[in-house]
This record gives structure tokens, C-alpha cells and sequence, in this order.
């Protein structure tokens, strides 16, 4: 890479990490980006090893920890590693909500969870539960959603934009409203795992996507974050994450695209100084958008969705209306098709 | 900085990261000490006392420092 814009910050090690404890859930969801399976691997990391793992961020100085899955409380022996690291870490929790009982909600605040993130993927059940593959699951997750405000757990609300949902985004801003938490997120549909086989099913247009996110009306006392355009930074300057193989892949959203090294053959940090992490940190692009620049003070947006469009870490990101340059973000390159996608050029390489 | 009761993450300014580096052990005379050491110059006297004391303010206040009997802070773990 050559470009000369790049991020202004450098760490020396992370500051937040990203855990995908488990690659199994009770959901089957279309848009799964970690294709999930019902069954545990016998690859994935052991309690004894999460542990072990939490320990030694602490002794680096990690300081909040997002957990994520797919679905965390699928797997029993969750809750003891969040009471292993709340109070030690600032522990977020992502989740489809269907697990949570008013007395793992209790367990959660006892525990001292700073944040639960649920995903509820539409305004409508009908909606939801064709994203999810499961019926009543829409019902059970606003269950969980209200289990845990009642038990005093913040709480914020997400959705992952697609065609299926793109019509309902102001009754789900409205139905989070209602439901009483302050926070509520709208994410971009990322092409991993199991969604990129339906992607042109469930991908939007850039234009359907800005058209829809600029008529929402956000009910007041509701604080909306989304990552289009002018908040479309380049976190990959923060950005640590572990599969749950133990294999550090920097971002969720990088989990097919990169592998750092794996934490059961070399310390974490090891993994920190691969020269591609190293690259992607620096945050070297061919262009960046002044606007999204100047609000999150890094460069060229995504770097995953960069990537699966334009085969190259440093192209800009055309997610970003400003760096789109008449990419259809609902075609995707076939090279991105395959488990570990490579872009033709570096195919074999 | 991450308070773990409630628990929040902080991001702190210049000022409140330095006064919350320099504070556990130090009665106040001693902070005021050490804080003016590392910031004056470039800063007025003055003018540092006031961001030592607003700084102070605002970590007691969001539960990153306490106040001990009649010796100085402690801060919180990070």
C-alpha cells in the first residue's frame, strides 16, 4: 500500500476486545454472519481457556470487553465467565435476547454488565421471525428486552438493515422508544457467513439505505447511532477480536477475511503485531471522506466492506455515500462467495 | 477509565488523566505539587490549580476518585 492518508492514533495494545464466545445459537438466522450451528465444535476455546484468556487482557490493561456469538447465553457456562470479568471490565454483551429469563436479567446486574445489545430485526414479528427462522423468537426477544430494563440492565436495541426490514425502520425506532431504552442502533448487513448466500435477496442499494436512514424521525429521548455517512470511521485503529476457536481475526466483521494467529499457539498480543493488523491499524487508504474523517478521527471508512467490494484494505469504502463511486453494494464480487474469500488477484497466494 | 459501579467508560481529558495518575498516595498539598510540576510551565500557576481542582471535581463526582480522611484521594482501578 502506498497511500498517504492514514489514521492519527496508534495503540500499543487494545483497549476494548471483541469475544465471539461461541459459534452456536437456538436461532437460525438468515443473515448469521458466523453461520451457526446448534451443536458446539470441539474447536472452540474451553472455559478453562476464555479464563485464562480474560486474565491475561487484565493484565494488559483491557479495559471493556463486547461478548457475541453467535448467541453467548446458548452456551451454560456463559454466565461464569461474565462473572469472572464484570466489575474487572466494562463487559458488553451482544444477543439475540431469547435466552434472558427476569432471573438471568437479575443475575446480569448482580453480575455488573455494563450494556446488553439485543438484536430484534424488525418492527413486526412476522418480520422478525423470517429473519430468524424461528417463530416466536420476536416475542421472546422483547421478553428478554424488557426482562432486562426491569432488572435495571441497560439495554440498547439493534437492527441490521436489509430488504426486509428497510420499510419497518421507523416503527422499530418507535417500538424501541416504547420499549424504554435509550440507545438504539442500526447496523449495515455485512456479507459474512450465511447471509452472502442470499445476498441479493436481502442486500439494499446505497440509495435505499440513505433514502430510508434519512426519513427516520427519532423519537425524543432517543439516542440513534448508525455508521453510513458522515459517521463512517475506520475503528480498525481500535479494533481487537477473538473467534471462538481462539483465532484473532481483529473485527467480527473481519472474522472470514483475516487470521492474526490463533491465542492457543502464541500470546495475544503476537497476534497484535502481524504486519497485515499492523497495516490495517495504520489505516493507509486512497481516499477518505472529510465529514466521517473529522467525526470519528480515522480514515476511509470500513475496512471489511471495503475489502469484500474492491479486493484491496486500502480502497475507499463505498458504504460511505462519499466513497461509493457507483459501486451497487447489492452485488457482490463472486470471489466473496467462497468460506475464505481471496480476491482473484491474490487467489492461492 | 472504566468505573465499575455503576459501571461506565470515561474518556478523559488531559487534565483529569494527569490528575488521576498523580493522585493515589498524595495528600493534597503534595497533588498540587506534583500536578504543577508537569504543567507549569507551559501553564500559569493559576491556571493549572483551577484544572487540578475542576479535574478533581469531576473524578469525585463520576466515582473515579475518593476522598480519603484528611489525607488526599485514591483512585479507582482503571
Amino acid at each position: 500500500m502506498t497511500s498517504s492518508i492514514r489514521n492519527p492514533m496508534q495503540l500499543e495494545s487494545p483497549i476494548k476486545v471483541t469475544i465471539s464466545f461461541t459459534h452456536t445459537c437456538n436461532l437460525d438466522c438468515r443473515h448469521c454472519y458466523a453461520a451457526c450451528t446448534r451443536e458446539p465444535s470441539s474447536r472452540e476455546l474451553s472455559t478453562d481457556e476464555w479464563l485464562a484468556f480474560i486474565d491475561y487482557l487484565y493484565d494488559y490493561d483491557v479495559i471493556a470487553l463486547l461478548f457475541e456469538g453467535g448467541e453467548p447465553f446458548h452456551r451454560p457456562d456463559f454466565m461464569d465467565v461474565v462473572r469472572h470479568c464484570a466489575r474487572r471490565f466494562m463487559v458488553r454483551i451482544r444477543t439475540n435476547g431469547t435466552l434472558v429469563t427476569p432471573d438471568l436479567a437479575r443475575d446480569l446486574r448482580q453480575a455488573g454488565v455494563g450494556t446488553v445489545l439485543v438484536d430484534v430485526m424488525g418492527a413486526q414479528a412476522a418480520t422478525h421471525d423470517l429473519l430468524t427462522g424461528v417463530p416466536g423468537s420476536f416475542g421472546r426477544a422483547l421478553a428478554g428486552v424488557r426482562a432486562l430494563l426491569d432488572a435495571g440492565v441497560p439495554t440498547q436495541l439493534l437492527l441490521i438493515l436489509n430488504r426486509h426490514n428497510v420499510a419497518q425502520a421507523q416503527d422499530w425506532l418507535e417500538l424501541a422508544h416504547a420499549l424504554g431504552v435509550r440507545r438504539a442502533g442500526i447496523l449495515r448487513l455485512y456479507p459474512i457467513g450465511r447471509v452472502k448466500a442470499r445476498w441479493r435477496e436481502m442486500a439494499l442499494s446505497l440509495d435505499e439505505m440513505m433514502t430510508a436512514l434519512g426519513g427516520l424521525k427519532v423519537p425524543h429521548g432517543l439516542t440513534l447511532m448508525q455508521s453510513w455517512h458522515p459517521h463512517d470511521g475506520n475503528c480498525c485503529w481500535q479494533m481487537a477480536a477473538v473467534n471462538a476457536y481462539g483465532d484473532s481475526i481483529g473485527c467480527s466483521y473481519l472474522r472470514e477475511l483475516v487470521h492474526y494467529g490463533s491465542i492457543r499457539e502464541v500470546p495475544f498480543l503476537e497476534t497484535w503485531t502481524h504486519p497485515l493488523y499492523r497495516e490495517l491499524r495504520a489505516g493507509r487508504v486512497e481516499k477518505a471522506c472529510s465529514s466521517c474523517t473529522d467525526s470519528q478521527a480515522s480514515c476511509g471508512g470500513c475496512r471489511a466492506t471495503a475489502f469484500a467490494f474492491h479486493g484491496r484494505w486500502d480502497a475507499p469504502d463505498p458504504f460511505d455515500a462519499a466513497l461509493n463511486e457507483g459501486t451497487d453494494l447489492r452485488a457482490l464480487p463472486s470471489w466473496m462467495l467462497s468460506a475464505c474469500p481471496r480476491p482473484p488477484a491474490t487467489a492461492g497466494s | 477509565m472504566f468505573r465499575p459501579e455503576p459501571p461506565r467508560l470515561f474518556t478523559l481529558n488531559t487534565s483529569a488523566w494527569l490528575a488521576l495518575e498523580l493522585c493515589s498516595g498524595r495528600s493534597p498539598g503534595e497533588l498540587e505539587r506534583a500536578y504543577l510540576d508537569e504543567t507549569v510551565p507551559p501553564l500559569d500557576a493559576e491556571v493549572a490549580r483551577r484544572r487540578l481542582h475542576d479535574a478533581l471535581d469531576l473524578l469525585l463526582a463520576n466515582g473515579m476518585i475518593e476522598r480519603l480522611a484528611g489525607t488526599g484521594w485514591h483512585a479507582g482501578e482503571a
